[in-house]
């Protein structure tokens, strides 16, 4: 039961940290909506879970947190990656797409000439 | 982990503080996320409320986000674990009372047993410094009367050439020495003197220098010197070029042959110890058979047990003993660790640790005592609790956090005053002639007080929890407000604690008793001679100046002759001794005209050698004949004058004087009886046996010693004398100083100091248990007095008196408190035993010390039922109907 939370816990982190990459500095709403939004709703996510996740990723130094002002002028704090967490996310892209390649082998069948 | 995983939790970790802060931003926080998120659905086209309750629910629950939130920023565990403690205190300080008695308690008697736990751990069971220690024993004689006796040179010579147990043996003594500076009146220096094998013995290198070897160990060749690394920061300002400089020590001049490393001498052992000279054995002493003067320890050969060593050297003491007709004579091995003491000190220590335990389990008792006192209330509080849905586990975790708090505030407090008695305890002991010694309080002590602690607090913490979770909420929320949820077997608990209580402490005050009355019996017995307004010195004689029998006594006739002059001085005397500590053992003898006594029964005697005037001085009784006369130097041979309980034994109905007995040995010649005195008890050994021994006293003309005590009797103050006294002393021989002038009494007392302490300690303790057991007693019947309080109440509305209800109360108490004593009287008897079988000198049969402290137990018990009852017995019935 803790392992598939943990599991979806990196995955969470993984996903906040691209789209801090894609988007830049964003606050947790904009964060969560944005990752709802590239899975197409697909992935239907109370947005509190943002939260824990995002302290954590900062706690752990991935990313920084500054309180800003949104468009609306309205008081927000805005989290960015951090050099650590660029480098980070690198290595996880580049682990995914390993992984990815490799197992592409086994489910799509190599074309046969 | 690595890094940022350790990032991670280092930030939970800080995380837990300035929660207030962290909250208030993150409700900030949450705040602009519903506001942004509402503005969104507003802009889609809802409605207000809509857009509002669409934000809440896709966020999932404010609460739960919150929590959420606060879970990942701090840790957890460490929030329940503070929160505990904040609880823990608030409820500590809402009982002040309690909280006070509890650590006061705990401090007192987790404080008095390390202290002095610390205190004989330095003693007895601290390892000494030397490699393999285990393996280094004593070797002592064994007599009928003594178990710890010196050998005679020849008889040390035999095992050691005869052995096979030990790999290395070697001699000493204690000796003092006289340091002459150029210039400088000469200073005593205490030291020993060994055999050459003692280094290797202890197997310890020396820091500088080397130590002497066997040819250095002989007169003539020995005039070296290795100096304890003390004397030579001390003295010699740790002056490196000390290797290979003469000293004059006793008249000659000496080379410093080396310096052995700290705490080499050990002065638990050994004493105060400055300097090591060879033993240097003369032919003459070689030979000596009969007296008992050297003193040796050995080192275990490998793979030997102490038991295969005893069981050989006593085979080879009883062959020798056969041989040498010295019978009786046994050998006993003892490891040199425990020789420190000997085994009467050793059974006193561990006896005075005994009583302190008992303090401890009083304390223990009463705060188990108070703990159950406060279930009541408490189990209701966590009864309520458990029904509102608190875990139980949660509730043993506050209940324990608070008595664990508890036990770590008595446990610091305690180990405070640890440190304090042990400090203070280590300034007032006396080791050898070296006052104060720094005692450590090393982790063994801490280790075992955190245990106490610890025991006590797990132990007596988790009642009240363990008992509220396990208990009918309707029962407990029925009862009145004073009631208890556990009912009868909790009281039942509780009174049986208090039996415990005064059993404990009855046995705590007996042995306290026993041990302080007997001490003062012993201190204040007539010890037959007159210990006040005595003076005494010791002289040394080096053995260059005055090698010959001659030399020495024309010495000791001039100095006394002098010193009987001086103003103040009634009486004057030389002797080998003085009735402190004992006389050395003479052999066996037989009384002419008498049958010999059947082999292993023959007496023995203690032999000091005397010069004439020695009875006067000492204040004792001349019963018969007379004393010696300086002119009996032709027959000073032959002559003795022996104590009374001799004379009674062996001559009884009829005067002894003119009667003669001869050693064993027929060798030595036969010896004539020309005067009886009183007996002399020694005065400073409480470790002796209480029978004064078969006391002959031998002129000091027949062999004098390089050593000898003077003792002066004056009316005036000692004190003011001693001036006079060291200036007369350098008049007969400039070199020659005289050690130890002090009056005899503060001899007596500094060796009694130790005994002395330990009473006090145990009175304390015995002061200490008694209190504690009066609160408690205390604290458990205003307990079941309000228990009762209904029950009270209706008796006095139903017409009882004051005294009927005092009544109750007290036969509760007087019930209790009887049984308790009953079952201590059995642990204080058997106390008592204990005692006497360890310190022959303490014991009598005194059963009116147990009945007296029984009685004043009692007393003190029933003092502390009756200030409950008091106010019991006060108690208006409607304001306590009314309650119900």
């Amino acid at each position: 039961m803790s392992e598939k939370t943990d599991v979806w816990q990196g995955t969470l982190a993984l996903m906040i940290l691209k789209t801090l990459e894609a988007l830049g500095p964003l606050h947790g709403y904009g964060v969560a909506r944005r990752i709802e939004q590239t899975s197409e709703n697909r992935l239907a996510i109370n947005y509190g879970t943002i939260y824990p996740a995002l302290v954590r990723l900062e706690q752990e130094g991935y990313i920084s947190s500054e309180w800003g002002a949104s468009d609306n002028n309205r008081k927000a704090k805005y989290y960015k990656l951090t050099r650590a967490g660029r480098k980070r996310l690198a290595q996880e892209t580049e682990k995914w797409e390993t992984t990815t390649t490799i197992l592409a082998r086994f489910f799509i069948p190599p074309q046969e000439s | 982990m690595n890094i940022r995983q350790l990032r991670g939790w280092l930030a939970r970790f800080f995380g837990v503080f300035h929660r207030k802060r962290r909250e208030r931003e993150f409700a900030e926080e949450l705040e602009g996320h519903l506001a942004l998120h509402i503005e969104d659905n507003l802009r889609a086209g809802m409605s207000p409320e809509e857009a509002r309750r669409r934000a809440l629910l896709k966020l999932g629950g404010v609460t739960l986000t919150q929590e959420l939130y606060r879970e990942q920023k701090e840790l957890p565990m460490l929030e329940t674990l503070l929160q505990d403690l904040r609880f823990g205190l608030r409820m500590l300080r809402k009982n002040p009372g309690f909280s006070l008695a509890a650590i006061l308690t705990l401090a007192l008697g987790i404080g008095a047993t390390a202290g002095l736990f610390s205190l004989f751990n330095a003693v007895l069971f601290r390892a000494l410094p030397y490699p393999d220690s285990d393996r280094l024993v004593r070797v002592f004689k064994t007599l009928p009367q003594s178990q710890a006796w010196p050998h005679p040179v020849a008889g040390y010579f035999d095992q050691k050439a005869q052995n096979t147990v030990f790999e290395h043996m070697a001699a000493f003594n204690q000796a003092g020495f006289d340091l002459a500076e150029p210039g400088q009146p000469p200073e005593p220096v205490r030291g020993m003197v060994v055999s050459a094998d003692f280094f290797p013995v202890l197997g310890v290198q020396p820091l500088l220098g080397r130590v002497f070897t066997a040819e250095e160990d002989q007169p003539g060749r020995n005039q070296v010197v290795v100096l304890s690394h003390s004397f030579w920061r001390d003295r010699f300002t740790s002056d490196p070029k000390i290797v290979g400089r003469t000293l004059r020590l006793d008249a000659e001049s000496v080379t410093v042959l080396g310096v052995m490393p700290a705490g080499f001498d050990h002065p638990p052992l050994w004493g105060k110890v400055d300097a090591w000279r060879p033993i240097a054995f003369t032919n003459e002493q070689r030979q000596e058979r009969k007296v008992n003067t050297v003193r040796s320890l050995a080192r275990l050969k490998p793979g030997v047990s102490l038991m295969q060593a005893q069981s050989e050297m006593s085979a080879l003491a009883a062959r020798l003993a056969q041989e040498y007709s010295d019978h009786d004579a046994g050998v006993r091995i003892v490891p040199l660790k425990e020789s420190a003491t000997g085994a009467v000190g050793r059974n006193i220590a561990l006896f005075a640790l005994g009583l302190s335990g008992f303090v401890l389990l009083i304390a223990c008792v009463n705060l188990a005592n108070l703990q159950l006192a406060r279930t009541a209330e408490r189990a209701r509080e966590y009864v309520i609790r458990a029904a509102l849905g608190a875990q139980r586990s949660r509730l043993l975790r506050q209940s324990l956090t608070e008595s664990l708090l508890l036990a770590l505030m008595g446990g610091t407090l305690g180990l405070l005053l640890a440190v304090w008695l042990s400090g203070s305890l280590g300034r007032r002991l006396v080791m050898g002639d070296q006052v104060g010694i720094t005692i450590p309080l090393d982790s063994t002590v801490m280790v075992f007080a955190m245990l106490m602690t610890l025991v006590t607090g797990v132990a007596f913490g988790a009642a009240p929890a363990w008992i509220g979770s396990r208990a009918n909420v309707g029962e407990a929320l029925k009862q009145n407000n004073r009631g208890t949820t556990a009912g009868r077997s909790h009281h039942r608990l509780r009174h049986g604690l208090i039996v415990v209580e005064v059993a404990l402490a009855l046995v705590l005050l007996t042995g306290a008793g026993v041990f302080i009355s007997g001490l003062y019996r012993f201190t204040h017995s007539d010890p037959g001679w007159r210990v006040e307004g005595l003076l005494t010195g010791v002289v040394n004689l080096p053995d260059k100046k005055y090698d010959t029998k001659d030399s020495r006594n024309a010495y000791y006739e001039r100095l006394q002759a002098r010193l009987a002059t001086l103003p103040g001085i009634e009486h004057a005397a030389i002797s080998w001794q003085l009735p402190l500590w004992g006389f050395p053992i003479g052999g066996g003898f037989a009384v002419e005209g008498q049958a010999v006594p059947p082999h292993g029964a023959e007496p023995t005697l203690s032999v000091n050698r005397v010069s004439p005037g020695y009875f006067d001085t000492l204040g004792m009784r001349l019963i018969e004949g007379r004393d010696f006369l300086p002119t009996d130097t032709a027959i000073s041979d032959n002559i003795v004058i022996i104590n009374e309980a001799m004379a009674r034994r062996f001559w009884p109905g009829e005067s002894a004087v003119g009667k003669r007995f001869g050693h064993l040995d027929p060798k030595i010649p036969r010896q004539e009886i020309v005067g009886v005195v009183s007996n002399a008890r020694f005065a400073a050994n409480l470790l002796s046996e209480p029978e004064t021994r078969y006391q002959v006293y031998e002129p000091l003309r027949r062999k004098p010693e390089g050593q000898a005590v003077i003792a002066l009797r004056s009316p005036v103050p000692p004190e003011t004398l001693v001036n006079v006294v060291r200036r007369a002393v350098a008049e007969i021989d400039p070199d020659q100083p005289v050690r130890n002038l002090q009056p005899t009494h503060e001899t007596i007392e500094r060796s009694l100091v130790g005994f002395s302490l330990i009473s006090t300690i145990l009175l304390g303790f015995a002061l200490l248990g008694l209190l504690l057991a009066a609160v408690g007693i205390y604290g458990v019947m205003a307990g079941f007095i309000v228990q009762r309080t209904g029950e009270i109440g209706i008796r006095v509305a139903l017409g009882a008196q004051m005294r009927d209800i005092l009544w109750l109360v007290l036969g509760k108490g007087l019930r209790l408190t009887l049984l308790g004593a009953g079952i201590g009287l059995v642990g204080a008897i058997i106390i008592a035993r204990l005692l006497a079988a360890a310190v022959p000198a303490l014991s009598a049969r005194d059963p009116w010390a147990i009945a007296l402290v029984a009685a004043l137990l009692i007393v003190v018990a029933l003092v502390a039922c009756w200030l409950p009852a008091r106010r019991a017995a006060k108690t208006d019935p409607m304001t306590v109907l009314r309650l119900e």
